[in-house]
């Protein structure tokens, strides 16, 4: 006779939000529209299931059991902000503070020649309001939940925007600050940003934490539009806590002739997973995709991108370096799909690590489909060990072991540093990355 | 100043040296010369501390310290210099910033202050001129394109910045041109006095013209088999290493 054995897999329990959510009044108040996407997203998210490691493109990112924790997701009762402690040193720019998901004007700058607002203030604009309902509606119909529930609870969102043809010369850094307290907290936060035809902007992305207290999860999302002619420089760097989780979901609509640069950086976090989705509306862009990687101790960092190249004449380079050591475990999936349309097209991806020790683990997956004949593309991906020849000759000269590593590290990382177009944000990145070289 | 005796060095359980008997006093040079394969490297690698080349006997002193017990970069800290015979290239680490680590890691175990950028950046530039080298190598990755006569003057370089009480020089000579040959010659000469010493592995005679030994040894299959004076590398220019490798063969069959 035969035994049927079901066994059901550890799942996320949606219910848990849902009711959340319900015991949020404050989350029902505000302009109707943002009202009912926010009750549209948790009704979608009702209906699906967070990814799990069955799902082929979440396999080295499990996030069940974080979720099935007791998440308050209130916005807290921040604490006293001295803003520049988290500034970086020697950055000339301008500054804006989110704390919690929520647009803090009172420790913003002002910024002449550039909209900062909120999805809040901005739905119903006739400038900008129908093109904020489109993304909204987008993605709280994903089939992600982490955006639908990101869709669900976020409030008070930056959104960024400038002229036509317009640019403000400078960078303009955003500090995403999240509380901590006595009980676990899970943010659900959101930037959108709006590049017009031939405007220029250059943004700086940071996530850092205010005062003590239990882990925070934080679920991000970026939506942007860059039109043609339209240069966008993104770079977002995370260094949130050893215990703390970090979900991003970057989404960018790039027309013909526009052009992006970004670069991401992670050095924090238990558990990490950068979602990155560029999407070509036209001919004869440019597309860079950078990212850094360290991940020590038992972190998991995992990237995955995806750039549709669906138009001619584009052209697209991605460079992604990590270094994996320890017990941690890091994966890179990057997609690029180059359409039958794409005739011309240019691509090129790279994805190198670095293993330091026996129990590390890197997973890379590059994977270039291509459908149009008239194109040049590349791809790779390199694993390697940390080799002694090197190491030797360093000390060979006197240096230690530890300083020595150190160098060999930078060195590795070194390319994606020099992608880093700005000196303050790139000796804040370094400075950050020799602390945790040096930690024991 | 160094005291070998009695060195067994094997890698992967293959024996290389067997049994090494030598002593380097203060202000002396000694060149070690033998055919390939002979363990001249080996030598040299297991003087600068390399892991994988394992002592199975013998010992070795250094200025009054058991130079085996160290490790590498305490071996350069107390004032051992190897010029490698394959300078290793290492691409992201530019060569200003490896020589000014380089350079204050010595001195900061010597209880001596660090040199700030621009300190060392002067001295750096100073000897650079001395081996004739071209400042813009300072900027490039370390070793990395260089040509192998580049690569010795880069490893003369760090000789003459790190000031060692003991340079190996491990065929620093092979390969190079008379020009660049003149150049090593000239960076020793410079820097010979009463309390430094130096031990130049060579495959040929033709550097010894330049760096005048005091003594000269033969190295064949992992042992000392003959050493002399000068006059022993011009007999061996002459003859060749054929006659030294029947005597050896002869006695050991
Ligand atoms: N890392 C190694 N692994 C295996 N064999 C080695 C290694 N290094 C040296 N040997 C062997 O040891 C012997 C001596 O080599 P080496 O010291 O390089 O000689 P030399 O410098 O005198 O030409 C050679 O037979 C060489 O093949
Ligand atoms: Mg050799």
């Amino acid at each position: 006779m035969e035994t049927l054995t079901v066994t059901t897999a550890a799942v996320t329990d949606n219910q848990r939000w849902v009711d959340g959510f319900a015991e949020r009044p404050d989350l029902q108040q505000g302009p109707a529209q943002l009202v009912s996407f926010r009750q549209n997203a948790i009704e979608k998210l009702a209906q699906t299931s967070f990814p799990t490691r069955r799902d082929e493109d979440w396999r080295y990112s499990d996030f069940t059991r974080a979720l099935n924790e007791d998440w308050a997701t209130q916005v807290a009762q921040a604490p006293q902000v001295v803003r520049n402690t988290f500034e970086i040193p020697d950055f000339t720019g301008f500054v804006l503070v989110t704390i919690d998901g929520e647009f803090q004007p009172d420790l913003s700058d002002t910024i002449p020649g550039l909209v900062v607002s909120t999805t809040e203030a901005l739905i119903d604009d006739a400038t900008h309001g129908s093109w904020i309902a489109e993304r909204l509606s987008s993605f709280a119909e994903d089939d992600n939940a982490f955006t639908n529930l990101n869709a669900a609870f976020a409030k008070t969102s930056l959104f960024l925007s400038i002229g036509k043809n317009e640019k403000i010369g400078k960078p303009v850094h955003v500090i995403h600050l999240a509380t901590r307290n006595a009980s676990k907290r899970f943010i659900n936060s959101q930037v959108f940003v709006r590049i017009p035809q031939g405007a220029e902007l250059t943004i700086d992305e940071t996530f850092d934490t205010l005062a003590q207290g239990e882990a925070i999860f934080r679920n991000h999302v970026i939506r942007g539009s860059v039109d043609a002619q339209g240069r966008l420089e993104y770079r977002s760097i995370q260094n949130e806590g050893r215990n703390d989780y970090h979900v991003s979901n970057a989404n960018f609509d790039q027309a013909g002739t526009g052009y992006i640069d970004h670069t991401r950086v992670d050095l924090g976090g238990s558990q990490v997973r950068n979602n990155l989705d560029i999407n070509h509306k036209g001919a004869g862009l440019e597309t860079h995709m950078a990212g850094l990687f360290f991940a020590r101790g038992r972190q998991r960092i995992d990237n995955q991108t995806f750039l549709d190249h669906a138009f001619p004449h584009g052209e697209s380079n991605e460079i992604y370096k990590g270094i994996v050591m320890d017990n941690a475990v890091t994966s890179f999936n990057g997609k690029v799909l180059v359409r039958p349309d794409a005739q011309k097209t240019n691509a090129y991806q790279q994805n190198d690590n670095l293993i330091i020790g026996t129990k590390a683990e890197a997973n890379a997956k590059p994977q270039l489909e291509i459908f149009a004949d008239d194109v040049k593309c590349s791809h790779g991906a390199t694993i390697g060990q940390m080799d002694e020849a090197p190491l030797f000759y360093l000390m060979a000269r006197g240096i230690d072991r530890g300083t020595a590593l150190g160098m060999l590290q930078r060195g590795f990382l070194l390319e994606v540093l020099d992608r880093i177009n700005s000196e303050a944000v790139r000796a804040y990145v370094e400075h950050m990355l020799m602390a945790k070289f040096n930690e024991a | 100043m160094l005291s070998i005796k009695n060195l067994h060095s094997q890698v992967e359980e293959t024996p290389i040296l067997k049994g090494i008997n030598l002593d380097i006093k203060p202000g002396e040079v000694h060149a070690i010369m033998g055919p390939n394969g002979s363990g001249k490297s080996t030598l040299a690698s297991v003087l600068a501390g390399r892991e994988e080349y394992e002592v199975t006997d013998g010992s070795v002193d250094f200025l009054g310290e058991d130079l085996l017990e160290l490790d590498v970069d305490e071996r350069a800290q107390n004032g051992l210099f190897l010029a490698f015979q394959y300078p290793i290239e290492i691409p992201g680490v530019t060569n200003a910033t490896f020589l000014r680590s380089s350079i204050n890691a010595i001195r900061k175990a010597n209880g001596l202050d660090e040199l700030n950028g621009a300190q060392a950046l002067k001295l750096i530039r100073e000897k650079m001129a001395a081996v004739e080298m071209d400042p813009s190598f300072l900027k490039r990755s370390l070793n990395e394109g260089f040509s192998g006569g580049e690569k010795k003057r880069n490893e003369m370089l760090q000789m003459m910045l790190l000031e060692p009480k003991l340079a190996i020089l491990d065929e620093t000579d092979s390969g190079l041109d008379i020009d660049a040959l003149q150049v090593v010659a000239k960076a020793v000469n410079s820097m010979r006095d009463a309390n430094r010493s130096f031990l130049v592995v060579t495959h040929y005679q033709r550097l010894l013209d330049h760096i005048v030994p005091d003594f000269v040894h033969v190295l064949y299959q992992g042992r000392i088999v003959r050493s002399g004076d000068k006059s022993l590398a011009l007999e061996l220019e002459k003859r060749g290493y054929d006659w030294i490798k029947e005597e050896v063969d002869a006695q050991t069959a």
